[in-house]
């Protein structure tokens, strides 16, 4: 792989269009926020550390294509979301992680019986406007769904964030993770479930 | 007159929406594939069923948090060791080329 042509010193390379091609300078202005986007998607260090080197790498072979019509972190971000989903794909594909994820989704969705509410539904305490001192401010939910998700199982929050932060459809979710869309949904509702659990919105029974 | 004649099934396919496919269009919403006459069975559902519009509310203010988690939530910097790595590799890949 030829390297973008490097200016003169040791300032960092910047295009007439503005881009820097230097991955040692991307790595100083964006690896920190290169690095918590691989983690809070791939749970894991190692694989964070080898998602932006990756992410980095490749950059630096495609830094000729970047045409400078985004901001520098938003293009990293793009190549990086790319190596991320590769990443998982190939994780979730091995026959151990495989079984774990198939174990969060074999059997029937508990919720539903007849294809109704097996219990009856509420909103939660901490967002109803009757949940007085229980009302919880939207940064304070934010955070508590942070914390409850931190204990949930990998697949869970991975199948979360793709769906929430990265706005992926349940079908590219179920590509990326080799299964059906059908059961990225209910992983999804599973996943939601176990938040409202935590989160205090345990149902409390009685008919629709 | 085509139209007419698929009005019934569309009709008879959002009155007779149950709860749990409600579930399932909610969590498609956003995708190509989720039929408008999908879209309307869910929103009357939800108008008529309190649980479900219960379990919208709930789920839409946990998507909206989840959405928002890298707003609220602190990100770990990366760490000195995993920087110092990354930048010697980034050298040789470039004293390669």
């Amino acid at each position: 792989m030829k390297r973008p042509p490097k200016s003169a010193g040791s300032e960092p390379q910047t295009s007439a269009i503005g881009p820097t091609v230097d991955p040692e300078v991307w790595l100083r202005a964006h690896g920190d926020a290169l690095y918590a986007y691989a983690l809070r998607r791939l749970g894991s260090e190692t694989d964070a550390e080898d998602a932006v080197q990756e992410c980095l790498l490749a950059a630096l072979g495609a830094a000729r294509r970047f045409a400078g019509d985004s901001a520098e972190r938003t293009w990293l971000t793009g190549i990086l979301k790319h190596k991320v989903l590769d990443m998982l794909r190939a994780r979730y594909r091995r026959k151990d992680q495989a079984g774990s994820l198939q174990t969060l989704m074999e059997g029937q969705m508990e919720d539903f019986s007849g294809g109704l509410w097996r219990e009856r539904q509420q909103v939660l305490p901490i967002l109803s406007d009757q949940g007085g001192a229980a009302r919880m401010e939207r940064a304070e939910f934010a955070r508590a769904v942070a914390a409850a998700m931190e204990r949930m199982p990998e697949a869970m929050r991975v199948v979360l964030v793709l769906l929430e932060v990265e706005g992926l459809i349940t079908a590219e979710i179920g590509e990326a993770l080799g299964v059906s869309d059908s059961q990225v949904w209910t992983l999804v509702h599973r996943a939601k479930a176990r938040l409202r659990r935590e989160l205090g919105g345990e149902d409390h029974g009685g008919a629709s | 007159m085509k139209r007419l004649l698929a009005l019934p099934a569309t009709v008879w396919y959002v009155l007779t929406l149950q709860c749990e496919e409600a579930d399932r269009i909610r969590a498609n919403f956003s995708d190509p594939a989720t039929t408008r006459a999908q879209k309307v069975g869910e929103q009357m559902h939800s108008a008529l069923c309190g649980s479900c519009r219960a379990a919208r509310k709930t789920m839409r203010e946990i998507s909206d948090a989840v959405g928002d988690l890298e707003q609220h939530s602190p990100a770990q910097p990366m760490p000195d060791g995993v920087r110092e790595r990354m930048a010697q590799r980034l050298r040789e890949h470039s004293g390669h080329d």
